[in-house]
């Protein structure tokens, strides 16, 4: 056979998508600017692995980890699930859940049917909720997307819901005592946690995923794309990776669950706020080139401002703390000069978690 | 074009003879699927053509997309190509509702459900031959008027348009540049409605009978003393064997060519004739940018023919690799990315040639096929689709072809059951 050379094209950026299971598989990995601009470790800690934002090691099987955040000048938790770089708008598959006619429920074993697996180019954690009435149904009724669409039943299409498919076992970052929000350091409610992985089909083959609920995300294109929104996330300089403080959310976190990564440059004499009592914090930033100052121990009771950032770090002092100018707003980042905020071509699927 | 018809499809006496100082164009070299047999000719520019008119009824909604399905993109999980209804493999609708797709569909005559008649082709061919000159120059335009829920959709195609070099007198040599027909396997030769014994194209024509623009070269060498001939086709192409609709043709996005192959061995008895081929294909996929992702293909085809009995059947065996950049670029216009691929499928036909014939009656041909496909888009589930395919073919005078076909399509894995035959026919007028 002949095969003849030429030129190549001009190289377009490539197109990258990693789910949980990447983060599981990558650990150690250290490509340049990481998987979406965090590292597999950053991501997820593998059992007995040392917390990312917490004292202690991760335990019960591996941990997404939960990054500190903030919402509407509250501090919100939330963990990265899958990341898209210079790729295409995710979409929205559908997600079968098999009712029993009779009673409008979901009998016990009976497992949702997802279309596709992580593998598939055209995975996302969103899937747009279908509920098939069935009689008599049974686990074995449905194990595959053929089977549903086979068997011309309604579908009743609800709202977008966030469900990651993840390696059996994956939860959250853990130290034995449950799930924490980074900053405060607040134990997250199991109601508002998925406390186990939920088994799922895909083709008959078992998946897992986690729950995070319904209506994360909107939607549009008749429900098959999704909407996202932006997520100012702080670097020390241009093309560096975001930093281990706290992100700014969109406002209802909860309902904006793919976000835009946005950069924020770090202004000259900006920090964050660490308490004196999280040394672990401290030597978490300094590990990243940041200095971070001692404070006065007299403001470890501002655990609510952990990992926050603002415009002068001077200002974390008894007298002056009042006075801190936060960057813990879209409108406070909105302020600074635009060529501080740099758009990049990464959109995150995260689950946010409010405090109790 | 008759001669080529009966030779490949109905006859019982292909000859493979050359003329001494002029090389025949062999028939299962197919330079444009349609034997110019320029040799013969009395003027050194001819021109000759079809009009193929159709009618046909698709069941369902006429596509192969249940109203159920949500999945994205909905051309990954439902074979798009099942309902076609004529020898272009035009299908009856490709409408989704609005679901999203990604480049994997095939162009449609939009007649949804309903029993349509339409002028499927009007082909003109134009063919130039300098008399003692040792090249051949041929173009084919065609129309296909068609109509969308948008409105107006009729087309024009430059289908091919080759010149051809015999540069040895004494040899089957020649090479080829422009746009040609494809080199892989031997569907091709029944591209067009005239030729083809019946009407619609098989499950994986779409992979193997595209035409290709580059350079092509065919050689041929017989072996008289066994009644046997060994052919040689190769071609290096911006976009290989896949048809337009799947794959730009006209430009080379990634600047690297895709080449293909087919080695060929034929046996002419006197009452059998036997002709098996093995094609390879490699090269970048020229639906995207970068040259990193390949495609890669190879088949095996067999044709026998015996009294009055043809078999003819073809494997084929293809795989795309992962383009790493976002956008896919096809004939129907741009998409999203273009995922890892993987196919295996083929065809196989039995036909019998009556073995009468009038002066007004010269060819009455019954066949069936069965076609099977399974197909694997990244991460989606696995496709697998088989077909059934009836139907029979009447030649008048040898200018018009009457053909009633019949298709019974199954969704055997993966896709949901739907409603997508299609009862088709064909009138073609040959010029």
């Amino acid at each position: 056979m002949m095969v003849l050379a030429g030129c190549s094209a001009g190289s377009q950026p490539t197109a990258k998508k990693w789910t949980a299971r990447d983060f599981l598989q990558k650990q150690g990995a250290h490509p340049d600017g990481g998987f979406g601009g965090w590292m597999a470790d950053e991501l997820l800690a593998l059992e007995g692995a040392p917390l990312r934002f917490q004292p202690g090691m991760q335990t019960g099987g591996p941990g997404l980890t939960l990054f500190p955040g903030i919402s509407e000048g509250n501090p919100v938790a939330f963990v990265i699930t899958d990341i898209w770089q210079d790729h295409p708008q995710p979409w929205v598959q559908p997600v079968w859940i098999p009712l029993d006619e009779s009673t409008g429920t979901k009998p016990p074993d009976v497992r949702n049917v997802f279309p596709v697996d992580v593998d598939s180019t055209f995975y996302s954690p969103f899937w747009r909720a279908e509920w098939i009435l069935t009689p008599g149904l049974t686990p074995a009724t449905y194990q595959s997307a053929r089977d549903i669409l086979s068997s011309k039943r309604d579908l009743r299409a609800g709202t977008v819901i966030l469900c990651p498919l993840v390696p059996e076992g994956t939860l959250f970052a853990n130290d034995g005592t449950g799930p924490k929000e980074p900053a405060t350091l607040t134990t997250l409610r199991p109601e508002d946690l998925a406390t186990k992985t939920t088994p799922g089909l895909v083709d008959g083959v078992v998946v897992n995923y986690l729950d995070f609920g319904l209506d994360r995300v909107p939607s549009a294109d008749n429900g098959q794309r999704l909407v996202d929104a932006e997520a100012y996330f702080f670097v020390s300089a241009a093309g560096e990776r975001p930093l281990p403080v706290a992100a700014v959310l969109p406002d209802e976190p909860l309902r904006h669950s793919l976000v835009r990564r946005i950069d924020v440059v770090l202004p000259l004499g900006a920090g964050p706020f660490v308490p004196l009592d999280r040394p672990e914090l401290k030597r978490l930033l300094e590990a990243r080139g940041l200095v971070v100052d001692d404070v006065d121990p007299a403001l470890n009771a501002f655990t609510n401002k952990t990992l926050h950032v603002a415009m002068n770090r001077a200002c974390f002092t008894p007298s002056g703390f009042a006075d801190c100018k936060w960057l813990d707003t879209r409108e406070a980042i909105a302020a600074l000069p635009g060529t501080r905020r740099i758009e990049q071509p990464v959109q995150l699927a995260i689950g946010v978690v409010k405090l109790p | 074009m008759r001669a080529l018809f009966f030779a490949m499809v109905l006859a019982a006496h292909a000859s493979v003879a050359a003329e001494p100082d002029v090389i025949e164009v062999p028939e299962d070299e197919g330079p444009d699927g349609y034997n110019p047999d320029e040799a013969k000719a009395e003027e050194p520019l001819r021109l000759t053509g079809y009009i193929d008119v159709g009618f046909a009824k698709a069941t369902g909604n006429g596509s192969s997309f249940s109203p159920y399905d949500t999945r994205v993109p909905l051309d990954y999980f439902s074979d798009g190509f099942a309902p076609a209804v004529n020898s272009r493999g035009d299908v009856a609708s490709t409408d989704t509702g609005g679901r999203f797709t990604n480049g994997f569909l095939p162009r449609s005559v939009g007649i949804g459900s309903a029993p349509s008649f339409l002028i499927n082709t009007a082909s003109a061919d134009v063919r130039f031959q300098p008399r003692g000159i040792p090249v051949f120059l041929f173009a084919r335009l065609q129309l296909m008027p068609r109509w969308q829920a948008q409105g107006d959709s009729t087309r024009v195609e430059l289908q091919q348009a080759f010149g051809r070099i015999s540069p040895l007198k004494n040899h089957e040599l020649a090479l080829f540049l422009g746009r040609f027909d494809s080199v892989f396997g031997i569907e091709y030769l029944e591209n067009e409605a005239n030729l083809r014994p019946g009407i619609t194209p098989s499950l994986v024509a779409r992979y193997t009978t595209g035409q290709g623009l580059g350079a092509k070269a065919f050689y041929r060498f017989q072996l008289p003393t066994i009644w046997s001939a060994v052919s040689f086709n190769a071609a290096a192409t911006n976009n290989g064997t896949r048809i337009e609709a799947l794959v730009p043709v006209d430009a080379s996005l990634t600047g690297n060519f895709v080449a293909s192959g087919r080695l060929g061995y034929e046996l002419n008895l006197q009452r059998l004739q036997m002709k098996a081929g093995v094609s390879g294909l490699y090269g970048p996929r020229n639906d995207q940018r970068s040259s990193t992702a390949r495609q890669i293909g190879w088949g095996a085809d067999l044709r026998l023919t015996a009294y009055g009995f043809t078999l003819a059947g073809e494997f084929v065996r293809l795989y795309d690799e992962h383009a790493p950049a976002s956008g896919k670029a096809t004939g129907l216009g741009p998409a999203e990315l273009a995922s890892s691929f993987s196919v295996w499928g083929g065809w196989g036909r039995l036909s019998y040639t009556l073995p009468w014939k009038t002066e007004a009656l010269t060819g009455v041909t019954l066949y069936g096929r069965y076609d099977r496909r399974l197909a694997h888009f990244e991460g989606a589930t696995y496709l697998q689709t088989d077909r059934f395919t009836a139907g029979a073919r009447v030649d008048l005078w040898d200018v018009v072809a009457l053909k009633l076909e019949a298709l019974f399509n199954r969704e055997l894995a993966g896709a949901p059951t739907v409603d997508n035959d299609v009862f088709t026919s064909s009138v073609v007028f040959t010029w």
